[in-house]
């Protein structure tokens, strides 16, 4: 990873923004600190005074387009056209000015908006019709004239809602109310109503309808005959508005085919225009020149080269690496794996994102998970269901981390079905020629003790990956002295020489007495682990804090490393334990089905039981892997303080 | 979910949180001060308000800007305390949160109409938008309460207030804070429902004094300076009075003449409030709290293992704050110790 640092005329940013954009390689900083920080090497530059003079008034870049008004604009006319926004590469890859998009871009608008909002005035029209229909609807059986009890001399009438607190106040007085009340319609939150008042009390029935917040629908509309009539000519109104309106439509449909690509050309240019905005955000600048800043991994500088073209040769171009850059400053980490084991990275970031001096455990993470999965769920049948559960989340739902994860653990299992030979769960199906097939329940113990080797090789890999992160920050405490370093390793492998040696009761080549005198050696070592280190290193305090309180915890230290060095090695016992514990799970549904006894239903219980075992024992597994990645093996070597290598792009 | 698990933590927090408020003391040096900035000094470093203050330089602070710390302070509170409720008490008290948002309204209201000074409309936007949805964007253009209302088109108060929108110039503030106090007491009213009876008895008996208080104040002043109509002042008023039940409030507010109403209050236990001196308008509101403080305080002690503790810990936080407001604003009065507690909710 290198920073990287340009200058240039204020000019070009934009078009040089959009190229670094499509380049999508680098991870932006902020200019305006790292120039505060000293890390913009402006003292160092090749050529170009000018810069330097500038430098006095830097600020933060200010953005002045108003890019939100042309997004109201197009999604607007998306909305009138009616299809779904996307962003096409091909617009943005070919040479434009923006500004003349902008302009082109409010002549269709204009076009489009006329229509639209006599569409929008039709479409109220039609809503207030309808809401004049529905209020008639409660009134259609009373037999007078709406246009003579609408236009009466002495009495004023009004239709409109209140909500049931209002409805309520009103109720409790309406002895007090001069006017008629008449309840039309009502529904737990509002009551529709119309109302009878008097002309010479209009003026204070006014402000009390006020105070009961009543909401009076305005009938514009002329209304003649009865309410069954009116709803009538309602109908043949909403019948004729109905027919403009589509044929309005249509001419919103020609207009959409002849645009469609238009439109989808300013869309995508727009949403550039925002990342260029964004980018820009990140940038310093002067009146006349600008200054950004970034993290590019080395294997992207040529990309970026070829991106930027002709406009190189007019920035000052400069890249530092990491060791050039000032102390306390660390690059975002980039995690770069094969196709095969990508998936597995996400995992690996739930946890944490590797810091950058830290070797990518994707790899160890990615195969030490498929062999336990495979182990703890392998069955033939099953591991193909699996593989193509994932090829459906990959393919067809676009979640490639999903589905890519399934299908390489289907895979695994299935291997491993073929090991165990089971085939969803039936063990007598598979015919084998070259080789015996282990069946869990038949060999517990074997597959016990296997699962704790496979276990202790696992922990030993761990071992080397603390090995190497340590020394590449030339941690000598914690990668010799320490629980998990060579000190550490040593101890455990002496420990379990040990062990081995007196259960099996083998003659060890040094006599038994010498290996435990080695081992408490190497536990007090470990105790010593800091001033040890401080001493190699010619660092003067030995003890960070008081001798006292470092010796109690360092006894504690020891018994608490023989206690996990214990548990995490057995934990292991689970992948064998999972094994035998899938079979017989197996065997449960089994006896049910053979319990039953009938074609049909037996059928259906093993195939119920087979979805439930892939079910439960898939996620069991998956946790559980997981677990024993975290915390038997993450603890040992993994850091996980880094960030993610983001680089800007659409 | 029984008494116990509910009650038992949140008011130990409540309890503690008590311990934090300003003593006695504390007045007494707050209100011998001469200027808004030695008050929000002193309160940035004496007191537990402090925090609040923590990156602001005491000595450009006005009682606008002491204000909105000390808002900031009771919304802090708000939501440590929320955190240990669930469901339909945690929709409760999120009312409280639109309490505060209605009191910024109405302030931005009053600076449209009455100040017409626009550019502070944004200083007094504490809780609007902070815990739902609302357009500070629009709010801050709006130069007229009509575009205030429409400002809050999609908010829970639009449904209340469209139907001012073409209402009388005039009378729009007016109706504006009528009508937002009237969504409170709805909104209120609609989440109490769903608490369990006891506590709604509590907030009933609890609560209820001040919504009885409310509603005669506001009879009183609707007779005496708006000049409503009965049918109006009836239909403003609250409904979930403790004392005065809907009949009762509708029969005062059909009384021809203020003397009339003032006789009937007389022997209730709010007959404080129309004591007949001269000040009685100017201290109406502060006795109303100090009866409500007096109250509160009461439930606070007992301490029982229902929603009044943590009501009146918030009511009183929001008295507490009103002091130290009024401290400051009698800076410009420049009143003695005596006179100046005279208009404390606290009794010193």
């Amino acid at each position: 990873m290198e920073m990287i640092n340009i200058v240039g005329h204020m000019d070009d940013v934009d078009e040089v923004a959009k190229r670094i954009i499509l380049s999508s390689s680098v991870h932006m900083t902020s200019a305006i600190t790292e120039i505060k920080d000293n890390d913009f090497p402006i003292l160092k530059a090749k050529d170009n005074m000018d810069a330097l003079i500038d430098y006095y008034y830097i600020k933060q870049y200010a953005s002045e387009k108003n890019l939100p008004e042309i997004e109201k604009k197009i999604d607007a006319i998306y909305e009138m056209f009616g299809n779904s926004k996307k962003v096409n590469a091909e617009y943005i890859n070919e040479d434009y000015d923006f500004t003349e998009d902008v302009k082109k871009l409010n002549e269709l608008y204009e076009l489009v908006k006329g229509s639209y909002s006599r569409l929008t005035e039709l479409n109220n029209k039609y809503n207030n019709m309808m809401e004049l229909k529905e209020y008639l609807s409660y009134i259609k059986d009373i037999d007078v004239d709406l246009s003579e009890l609408l236009n009466m001399k002495y009495i004023d009438v009004k239709v409109g809602t209140l909500s049931s607190y209002d409805m309520d106040k009103l109720r409790k007085n309406y002895e007090n109310i001069s006017a008629l009340v008449f309840k039309i319609y009502r529904d737990k939150d509002y009551t529709v109503v119309m109302l009878f008042i008097p002309k010479t009390v209009e003026q204070e029935m006014q402000r009390v309808l006020i105070s009961l917040n009543f909401n009076e629908f305005k009938i514009t509309t002329k209304l003649e005959g009865t309410p069954a009539n009116c709803i009538d000519s309602i109908e043949k109104s909403t019948y004729s508005i109905k027919q403009e309106a589509d044929s309005i439509k249509s001419k919103l449909g020609d207009l959409e085919e002849n645009n469609k690509d238009e439109i989808e050309k300013y869309y995508s240019r727009l949403m550039m225009e925002y990342k260029i905005e964004e980018l820009k955000s990140n940038v310093a600048c002067t009146n006349e020149f600008f200054y950004l800043t970034g993290w590019i991994p080395s294997y992207k500088k040529s990309e970026l080269s070829e991106c930027l073209g002709e406009y190189e040769s007019k920035l000052i171009l400069i890249y530092k690496d990491v060791d050039e850059v000032s102390e306390g400053v660390t690059p975002p980490t980039c995690m770069k794996n094969n196709r095969l084991l990508r998936p597995f990275e996400s995992l690996v970031k739930l946890y944490g994102v590797p810091s950058y001096s830290e070797l990518d455990p994707t790899s160890f993470v990615g195969l030490t998970y498929m062999l336990m999965f495979g182990a703890m769920f392998g069955d033939v049948g099953q591991g193909l269901v699996l593989f193509i559960m994932g090829l459906i989340f990959s393919r067809a739902k676009k979640r490639t981390v999903v589905g890519g994860m399934l299908s390489r653990l289907g895979v695994c299992s299935t291997i491993f079905g073929f090991i165990y030979g089971s085939f969803f769960g039936f063990e007598d199906v598979l015919k084998y020629r070259v080789f015996k097939p282990i069946h869990p329940m038949a060999n517990i113990n074997f597959l016990l003790g296997a699962a704790i080797v496979v276990g202790i090789l696992m922990l030993t890999v761990g071992y080397f990956y603390n090995f190497i992160n340590s020394y590449k920050v030339k941690d000598i405490e914690n990668g010799i002295f320490s629980k998990n370093g060579v000190v550490g390793l040593v101890f455990y492998w002496g420990l379990l020489y040990a062990i081995y040696a007196g259960v099996k009761g083998i003659k060890t080549f040094i006599p038994l007495s010498a290996i435990v005198l080695i081992l408490v050696v190497l536990s007090v070592v470990m105790m010593l682990k800091e001033p040890l280190a401080n001493l190699i290193k010619g660092k003067r305090p030995l003890y960070n804090e008081s001798k006292s309180d470092y010796y109690v915890e360092g006894g504690f230290g020891i018994i608490e490393t023989l206690l996990s060095l214990f548990s995490n090695t057995i934990s292991f016992i689970r992948v064998g334990a999972f094994a035998i514990n899938h079979v017989g799970l197996f065997i449960a549904f089994d006896t049910l089905a053979k319990m039953i006894n009938n074609g049909a239903g037996s059928a259906i219980v093993i195939v119920l039981g087979n979805l439930v075992i892939i079910g439960l024992e898939g996620l069991i597994v998956f946790i559980q892997g997981l677990r024993l990645e975290y915390y038997e093996l993450f603890s040992k070597y993994f850091n996980g303080t880094g960030y993610e290598y983001k680089p800007i792009a659409l | 979910m029984d008494k116990n698990t509910k009650y038992c933590a949140v008011n130990a927090k409540v309890l503690s949180m008590f311990g934090k408020f300003l003593k006695d003391e504390d007045y007494k040096n707050l209100i011998a001060l001469k200027s808004s900035s030695e008050i929000a000094k002193y309160l940035k470093d004496n007191t537990a308000y402090g925090e609040f203050f923590k990156d602001r330089d005491t000595s450009k602070m006005h009682r606008d800007d002491i204000e909105k710390c000390l808002k900031e302070g009771i919304g802090h509170s708000i939501d440590k305390l929320i955190n240990y409720f669930t469901n339909d008490y945690r929709d409760f008290f999120k009312c409280f949160y639109s309490r505060y948002e209605i009191y910024d309204l109405k302030s931005i209201a009053r600076t449209i109409q009455v100040d017409r000074d626009y550019s502070q409309i944004k200083n007094s936007m504490v809780f609007a938008g902070r815990y739902r949805h609302i357009d500070r964007d629009s709010l801050i253009q709006a130069r007229s309460v009509s575009d205030l209302i429409y400002a809050l088109d999609g908010t829970i108060y639009y449904p209340y207030l469209k139907t001012l929108i073409d209402g009388n110039k005039n009378e729009s503030l007016f109706r504006f804070e009528m009508t937002l106090d009237k969504a409170y007491f709805n909104i209120l009213d609609d989440k109490l429902k769903k608490l369990d009876k006891e506590d709604i008895n509590i907030f009933t008996e609890l609560m209820g004094c001040s919504i009885d208080m409310t509603n005669l104040q506001w009879i009183y002043r609707g007779k005496k300076y708006y000049n409503l109509s009965s049918e109006e002042i009836f239909n403003y008023s609250l409904n979930r009075g403790n004392k005065f039940s809907y009949k009762k409030i509708k029969e005062l507010c059909y009384l021809n003449s203020l003397e009339e109403f003032i006789e009937r209050i007389k022997g209730t236990q709010y007959e404080f409030m129309f004591k007949g001196d001269e000040k009685q308008d100017i201290y109406m509101e502060r006795r109303m709290n100090r009866f409500m403080y007096f109250k509160l305080k009461s439930f606070k002690t007992k301490a029982s293992l229902n929603i009044a503790t943590v009501i009146a810990f918030i009511e009183l936080v929001e008295f507490e704050i009103r002091d130290i407001i009024s401290i400051t604003e009698n800076v410009r009065y420049g009143m003695e110790y005596d006179e100046a507690k005279k208009y404390l909710i606290k009794a010193l």
